[in-house]
């Protein structure tokens, strides 16, 4: 059982990391545009962020070095410190988007104001990090954000054309389809980017320590991270083909988190809406807690400050002071009025620009024999994670000249 | 500042990424216009066009009596919203002289389709006054969509 339930730090990563507001959205908007055709780079950024995650959680247990452990010893000081502060800023960026998409969920829910919800739930949220053991939050949000698998149920639901899905997860190298190729290029870039956010190796490789995970734990290492990729990447398929069978065909670009919830529950009854805007909900949940805590594990393990949510507040008073801080701060941006999906758009595309940054000094440690020891990459491991390197540097060169030609991905 | 690493995108995009920046990023704000283009046109039609659609949709599910009222009413304040940040952006925007006559038609669409939305906004609980503000707004939608094909 405690085996089962140690999963659940690989599905909160990935439903916070996949399915938060941005992937919804952006894969939804996919689907309305060009079908099932971008399917490819869903399973492409799945394959990815297994390979990248699985490193993250060996090199932390075997170095016991996190992420920005790593960026700093690998990158250096000074352009580990660049990559640092924007991280930072992405971190904030998508913990405001998560705060204000959940605010907009509680307003469908309850009909409440959505300022007043986004300050309770930054609270809640707030209170899970502070008062919640580490097993708890993951188990509590990972087990929650479960709910999104009636995502995969409207999509089943709908009886999509199983030879159009598998067809799709073939590359197809153009669009085929108004509005034409650079679109195309610009949501294949998104897709791989979003589903392989930073925070959410920083945040896993940080719980496998939390976790007290040992060299004789690596083999749930890899079942973790590719359980949860796996289920976060079947609930994006689920998404793209419930946009592309309840947008495309009438012509809708959904801009509205309410709209793409709307196309979850139709399929469904009542039921099917509640639980639509629960798992939702979870979800967001889970990736404001990651984002949020990212924030204070990245800063303290690039300068070495005590972390972790084993030390009471005191004993880790910067960790707690930037979780807590992030969580303001993307209160406030909320509260200022920023548009969620303006700020996902954002991070999505400049976390594109910053993951070779992450993912290199990653690779370049996982396959180091003097670090790793007995523990080192594989042969095919390095390959493959050399491969997806190459692929997202091109993805982060493409991705802002794509975001100006392409209004954003507006049709 | 924004604005200029952005120069194409549309005028909300770029309204609302100077505003994010300016939370985030003060030392990066700094210009912008409203000079629409035939692409900004053209995206404002699809705008308007989709936000019929979706609001058509609505009016489906609406119809098969899965919809809780407080859901009816918030996503009904969601599309409202999201057609004034449409309406806002032509509001002050010029225009080449050719292009005048489009961005009249499709200020006058979104005007339209705005008194729809407030229709169907209270009539949530009153089914029986659905069918009718569908039928206009796929009407709206309709002529919007044949608009940005003839831009």
């Amino acid at each position: 059982m405690k085996k089962l339930l140690g999963l659940t730090l690989g599905i909160m990563t990935a439903l916070g990391g996949f399915v938060d507001f941005g992937q919804i959205v952006f894969t939804m908007q996919s689907g309305a545009l060009f079908g099932n055709r971008l399917l490819w780079s869903v399973l492409l950024g799945t394959i990815a962020i297994i390979i990248y995650m699985e490193m993250c959680g060996r090199v932390a247990v075997v170095a016991q070095e996190p992420v920005f452990s790593v960026v700093r010893n690998r990158l250096g000081y000074r352009s580990g410190l660049s990559v640092l502060i924007a991280s930072q800023l992405l971190t904030v960026l998508t913990c405001a988007a998560e705060l204000g998409g959940a605010a907009i969920v509680l307003h469908l829910l309850t009909g409440w104001s959505g300022k007043l919800l986004c300050v309770a739930f930054t609270l809640i949220v707030g209170a899970s990090i502070g008062l919640l053991q580490f097993k708890w939050i993951e188990r509590v949000y990972g087990l929650a954000g479960l709910a999104m698998i009636v995502f995969a149920v409207s999509a089943a639901r709908l009886h999509p054309d199983l030879h159009d899905i598998v067809s799709g997860l073939a590359p197809h190298l153009t669009a085929a389809r108004p509005p034409g190729n650079l679109h195309y290029y610009f949501f294949a870039v998104g897709i791989f980017s979003a589903m392989l956010m930073e925070y959410e190796v920083h945040f896993y490789s940080s719980g496998a320590i939390e976790e007290d995970w040992k060299t004789s734990d690596l083999t749930e290492n890899f079942a973790v991270a590719a359980f949860g990729c796996v289920l976060g990447g079947a609930l994006t398929v689920a998404l793209v083909v419930v946009g592309a069978l309840v947008f495309l065909p009438r012509g809708i670009y959904p801009v509205l988190l309410s709209t793409t919830t709307l196309a979850g529950a139709m399929p469904l009854g009542r039921a099917g809406l509640l639980l639509t805007l629960a798992g939702t909900l979870a979800c967001l949940a889970g990736a404001a807690i990651e984002t949020a805590m990212a924030a204070g594990y990245n800063v303290c393990q690039f300068y070495n400050l005590p972390w972790g949510k084993k030390l009471r507040p005191r004993e880790a008073p910067v960790f707690t002071a930037l979780w807590a801080g992030t969580l303001a701060l993307g209160a406030l941006a909320v509260l200022a009025g920023v548009r969620p999906l303006t700020l996902v758009n954002l991070s999505v595309v400049f976390g594109m620009v910053l993951m070779p940054m992450t993912y290199y000094p990653i690779l370049r440690t996982a396959m180091d024999k003097s670090v790793m020891g007995r523990h080192v990459n594989r042969k095919i491991d390095t390959v493959l994670g050399g491969v997806m390197l190459g692929l997202i540097v091109v993805a982060a060169v493409a991705a802002i000249p794509l975001m100006i030609v392409t209004r954003s991905g507006t049709p | 500042m924004a604005v200029c690493v952005l120069p194409h995108t549309q005028p909300r995009m770029r309204r609302e990424i100077s505003t994010a920046l300016t939370v985030l990023l003060p030392a990066l704000v700094g210009c912008s216009s409203h000079t629409l283009d035939s692409k900004d046109l053209s995206s404002s039609l699809r705008a308007t066009s989709s936000l019929a659609a979706d609001a058509d949709v609505f009016i489906e599910y609406l119809g098969s009596g899965h919809s809780t009222a407080t859901f009816a009413r918030a996503h009904a304040g969601y599309l409202i919203q999201e057609l004034e940040d449409e309406r806002q952006d032509l509001a002050g925007a010029r225009v080449a002289p050719q292009l005048g006559p489009s961005l009249d038609f499709c200020q006058k669409q979104q005007e339209e389709l705005r008194g729809e939305l407030r229709t169907l906004e209270s009539a949530i609980g009153h089914p029986d006054e659905l069918p009718d503000i569908r039928k206009q707004i796929r009407a709206i939608g309709q002529a919007a969509a044949q608009a940005r094909s003839g831009l």
